[in-house]
């Protein structure tokens, strides 16, 4: 029924589409017989023609996909085109449609590819433009790239050019679906350079070197397609040549050069980048670039500003969730480690160093600051490959001295926030002051404000940087100052509320590292305590506790160890149980181990770990805390394999805890890599280190995550892992130059580690730069007389006597000699450094009696004579 | 995966009413499609876009025994590369709905390898609907629809994969085109 009725739609529309359209109406009228339903239908359907070509066409458009074509002329499949037959379009580009062809007049069944002009294109310009790719691909004769066999121009006058059928898949699927090795795909990437180099030594620019264009044919030769927007560069073509950069077609972005996208003018360097982004991708399995390009300017502002992510990083980072459900393309690490025959975390060491470098140097923002050319990348990865020193290295060094570039704003906005909370706080104290006990009652509302404000303002000092703006810290101090005076006169009557606001303001202290006043406030909080509760009382228990707990964060254990044994004491009048003991007990532990005590402290840990075991349970955090302990006790006892064995149980057992597991995770495989590095056995400790890594920039402090890069790097150092080392240095400094402004103490120290490693290298023209900034930061932040001031002094003086620059060293070397003679004295082992420093400086220099002159002040077994 | 010369005999069977080979080859026809539609984006045509024409003939020469197959072989192909063709459009619109319901932010990864934008997906769905409406009037105006509009094919191709001429080809797109249009026009507004 339906389907009849649609029959008579369909034919009378028909019919009416044959008519002129002004005749349509009449037609249908009579057409229908009087039913109006039909007519109806039909006039709609007549109208809604009109435009449904042109909507879908533009459908297809925005759906991104070819649009019906009516003529039907972009299609000549099954046509002849010289003497060729066409079997199937296989590609259409901007510049012209690629159909898989045969010769029609032979016998042999040669596969070729033919591309024409579409006929829609046949502008002058892309008529131009398509006879100089054929001309380009008629100069380059490479096994790599897809050959030129014959050309001409159909009868209608379209030219075609014949190349090379080539069957082959694109180079990241090949690598992929071969599961192909670092190494392999290391060599195949230079089959891919010698193709270019091949271009680039006939002059020709690819500008589009993207997987999708290269393809790897079955026997694994690369053939390099499309040089459909290439360019050439002598000097007659450029001329011609600019206009194409303004109508070039699109050029693949995930893939384009920054100078690309600015439409600048390109040379081989910009090949050097697409280059750079296939050999990321090949060895990473992802873009370099973590933010999407979710518009072109996006893309533009991401590939011209946005610093790639090193591919050792990389590989390592779960890939970001997918919120466009296109989550089945995106491999996670183990899966590119797999798809590399190899598991994650060795992926991430074959990538860390030499090939970190290597790629980021053809990554750069700055043409003329990346290899010079496709043969210099090729020549390093050929370096690599055999073990040799890496050209790039000594450059990123370099490079890495002139591109200080990130401060670090927050910083600095934390700690103005700091102010107006205390502010707030000193505020509320003196609220407080001017009410009696019963009115603070009623207002206990305020009183959970200020609860809720000291907690926000301790967590405050807590995580952000006490040393982010010297100047803040200063003025926070002061404040902090002027309210612990303020609680110490005002509140006298009001214990409660008194010792409350010292808790929260020794916290704070502490956070901004001001042991000293943490330690005079805590020792006045438990003045107050013991004099509203007397000697024995729960509150004193703690207050002293917390006072020995100061004492061991400063390190004085001399002074911690019989503060904590004094808790224990009061704890046990007191009635208090084991468990309640052992926190102090274990403090008392660690600070007997600091103080040369093992085996005291070992039988402390003993109870800590049974009290706790029998409290908690085994598998308790506090039990296993205690545990790690013991294994440093045990350690310091020298007991290595009972040390080792019991770092191996506990480790894992942090694992499953969650937070408060991962926190103390870094330490504790620090400290088990320590013990591997005491036993030279290199490699686990550099594993533990790595690991320890990883952990601590989630979970601990800046200074930390430095401490442990520094660790890392001298176990590579101890390996002779040269690039690698540099490498982890470096990454120290990014560390500090994120977190801490330029100029500031801590950046300069990174600078100097990296500096003091390359001296030991021998490269001591490229450890200069590294130790000026050192020096300069230390001058400018530390002061010129500081003793580690005087230090960096003469070890640039010893930098700049290697150069050759002599009046400059000899003036920063007295400088540091006079500055460590008068803080250190003449004996000082740092002032006998600079002595010999400028003993150094004088013979260089060929001052000889300079020379001998400081050294006699030498001690007199060295005195060479 | 099965070899080509197994794919040819799948699709003759297929092709003389076999059910069962009918869906086999769908499927690897759709693989296939898939498969290569991730690998194309960003092959010929730049970033955003999809060539569908190229996906299908590609997929030809690879899955099917260029040695033995023939003319009608190809037709069958054609056939049922337009339905699987149609199918991967259709799933990738509507992992963009999915994404968008998911209440995801606007976010477009640099691998993302979905050629259908949000803008545009509800309207690649509707007109997958309208098209199973078209179905029931006509079965023949949809495969039109499907060879012309998803796979890009010819209209020659398109009358060679039906097995039916070239103006009756002209003429329902014609006509599925206006019907179709009208349908999306007054479903989407």
């Amino acid at each position: 029924m339906k389907s009849e009725r649609w029959q008579q739609v369909e034919q009378i529309f028909a019919d009416a589409l044959e008519r002129p359209p002004v005749e349509r109406a009449r037609f249908v009228a009579d057409a229908c017989g009087g039913d109006a339903e039909l007519e109806r239908e039909v006039l709609s359907l007549l109208d809604s023609a009109d435009s449904a070509g042109d909507y879908f066409s533009e459908l297809a458009d925005r759906a991104g996909i070819p649009a019906v074509n009516d003529d039907d002329d972009e299609n000549l499949v099954g046509r002849r085109v010289g003497n060729y037959r066409l079997i199937a379009l296989i590609g259409r580009g901007g510049m012209g449609a690629v159909y898989l062809a045969e010769r029609d007049d032979e016998q042999f069944e040669k596969q070729v590819a033919l591309k024409l002009l579409p006929l829609g294109m046949d502008s002058e310009e892309s008529r131009h433009r398509f006879l100089l790719e054929r001309q380009i691909l008629a100069r380059l004769e490479h096994p790599g790239i897809a050959r030129l066999l014959d050309g001409g121009v159909t009868e209608d006058g379209t030219p075609y050019y014949v190349m090379d059928y080539v069957e082959g898949t694109p180079i990241d699927v090949y690598c992929d679906e071969h599961r192909l090795t670092v190494a392999e795909r290391l060599k195949i990437f230079l089959s891919v350079c010698e193709a270019v180099q091949h271009a680039h030594r006939n002059l020709v620019v690819h500008r589009d070197l993207k997987p999708g264009n290269i393809l790897v044919t079955d026997s694994g030769e690369i053939r390099l397609l499309d040089f459909g927007i290439a360019r050439m560069i002598d000097r007659e073509k450029a001329k011609e040549g600019t206009t194409f950069t303004q109508h070039a077609r699109p050029m693949t972005l995930a893939y384009a050069s920054p100078e690309q996208v600015r439409g600048e003018s390109i040379s081989t360097a910009s090949d050097v980048y697409s280059l750079g982004i296939l050999l990321y991708r090949l060895l990473t399995g992802y873009h370099p670039y973590a933010s999407a390009f979710t518009s072109p300017t996006d893309a533009e502002r991401t590939i011209c500003e946005e610093e790639p992510t090193r591919p050792s990083t990389r590989v390592l980072r779960a890939a970001e969730p997918a919120d466009d459900g296109s989550t089945a393309s995106r491999a996670t690490p183990a899966e590119v480690a797999d798809a590399r025959n190899t598991t994650v975390p060795r992926l991430g060491r074959d990538l860390t160093g030499d090939l970190d470098t290597i790629i980021l140097m053809a990554l750069r923002k700055e043409p003329g600051r990346r290899y010079p050319s496709v043969s210099h990348f090729a020549e390093d990865i050929h370096r690599y490959l055999s073990g040799l020193p890496v050209s790039a290295r000594k450059d990123t060094l370099r490079y890495r001295t002139s591109r200080f570039v990130r401060r670090n704003k927050i910083a600095v906005g934390i700690a103005a926030a700091f102010v107006v909370l205390v502010v707030a706080l000193a505020g509320l104290a003196l609220r407080f002051a001017v009410t009696t006990a019963a009115q603070s009652r009623a207002i206990a509302h305020e009183a959970a404000t200020t609860e809720q404000i000291s907690a926000l303002l301790i967590d405050m000092f807590r995580t952000a940087d006490p040393t982010a703006g010297v100047g803040d810290t200063v003025r926070v101090r002061t404040l902090l100052d002027r309210g612990a005076e303020q609680i110490a006169s005002t509140l006298q009557d009001e214990p409660e509320i008194s010792l409350r606001m010292l808790d929260v303001l020794s916290q704070a202290y502490r956070n901004l590292g001001l042991y000293d006043r943490e330690l005079a406030l805590r020792e006045e909080i438990l003045n107050v305590e013991r004099s509203v509760h007397g000697p024995e009382h729960p509150d004193v228990a703690d207050a002293l506790q917390q006072l020995a707990e100061t004492e061991f964060e400063r390190r004085r254990f001399h002074n911690a160890a019989p503060l904590f044994s004094e808790v224990i004491e009061l704890r046990t009048s007191l009635g208090h149980d084991a468990l309640a003991m052992a926190a102090a007990q274990l403090k008392l532990a660690s600070s007997l181990r600091e103080l040369g005590d093992p085996d005291s402290a070992e039988v402390l840990m003993d109870q800590v770990i049974a009290t706790r075991s029998s409290y908690l349970g085994e598998d308790h955090f506090r039990t296993v805390e205690a545990r790690l302990e013991l294994a440093f006790v045990l350690r310091g006892k020298g007991e290595l394999d009972s040390a080792e064995a019991l770092y191996r149980a506990v480790i894992p057992l942090l694992r499953t805890h969650g937070d408060s597991g991962a926190s103390i995770l870094a330490p504790a495989l620090n400290n088990l890599a320590y013990l591997h590095m005491t036993r030279e056995e290199f490699e686990q400790a550099e594993l533990l280190y790595r690991e320890a890594v990883s952990y601590a920039q989630e979970w601990s402090t800046p200074p930390n995550v430095i401490l442990l890069h520094n660790n890392l790097a001298s176990v590579l150092d101890q390996q002779g892992k040269v690039a690698e080392t540099e490498e982890v240095l470096l990454e120290a400094i990014r560390i500090a130059e994120d977190h801490w402004p330029e100029g500031h103490w801590r950046v300069g120290s990174s600078y100097g580690a990296l500096g003091d490693f390359l001296m030991t290298v021998g490269d001591t023209a490229t450890a200069e730069p590294f130790q000026r900034d050192r020096m300069e930061s230390y001058i400018q932040t530390l002061g010129p007389d500081h003793a580690w001031t005087a230090f960096a002094k003469a070890v640039e003086g010893t930098c700049l006597t290697s150069a050759g620059r002599y009046p400059e060293a000899e003036s920063l070397l007295l400088q540091a000699y006079a500055a460590l003679r008068s803080s250190s004295g003449e004996d000082n082992s740092y002032t006998l450094d600079a002595v010999r420093r400028l003993v150094t400086l004088y013979e260089s220099w060929g001052r000889l009696d300079q020379a001998e002159r400081y050294r006699a002040l030498l001690p007199r077994t060295e005195d060479g004579t | 995966m099965l070899p080509p010369d197994e794919i040819t005999a799948r699709l003759r069977a297929a092709g003389q009413g076999d059910r069962e080979a009918l869906d086999e080859v769908f499927e690897l026809v759709y693989e296939e499609l898939r498969n290569r539609a991730r690998i194309q984006r960003g092959r010929w045509s730049g970033d955003d876009t999809l060539d569908t024409t190229a996906l299908v003939h590609e997929a030809y020469l690879k899955l099917v025994d260029q040695s033995s197959a023939d003319w009608n072989d190809r037709a069958h192909f054609l056939a049922v590369a337009a339905r699987a063709m149609r199918h991967v459009l259709v799933n990738y619109a509507e992992q963009r709905r999915a994404a968008k319901r998911g209440g995801g932010a606007k976010h477009v990864p640099l691998d993302d390898h979905n050629p259908v934008s949000e803008e545009v997906a509800e309207e690649v769905l509707a007109l997958h609907e309208a098209l199973d409406r078209l179905a029931e009037k006509s079965e023949r105006q949809a495969r039109v629809v499907e060879a012309r509009f998803y796979a890009g094919l010819a209209i020659e191709e398109t009358a060679e994969a039906l097995n039916i001429s070239p103006a009756t080809v002209k003429r329902d797109w014609a006509l599925a085109s206006a019907w179709l249009h009208r349908e999306i026009k007054t479903n989407l507004t």
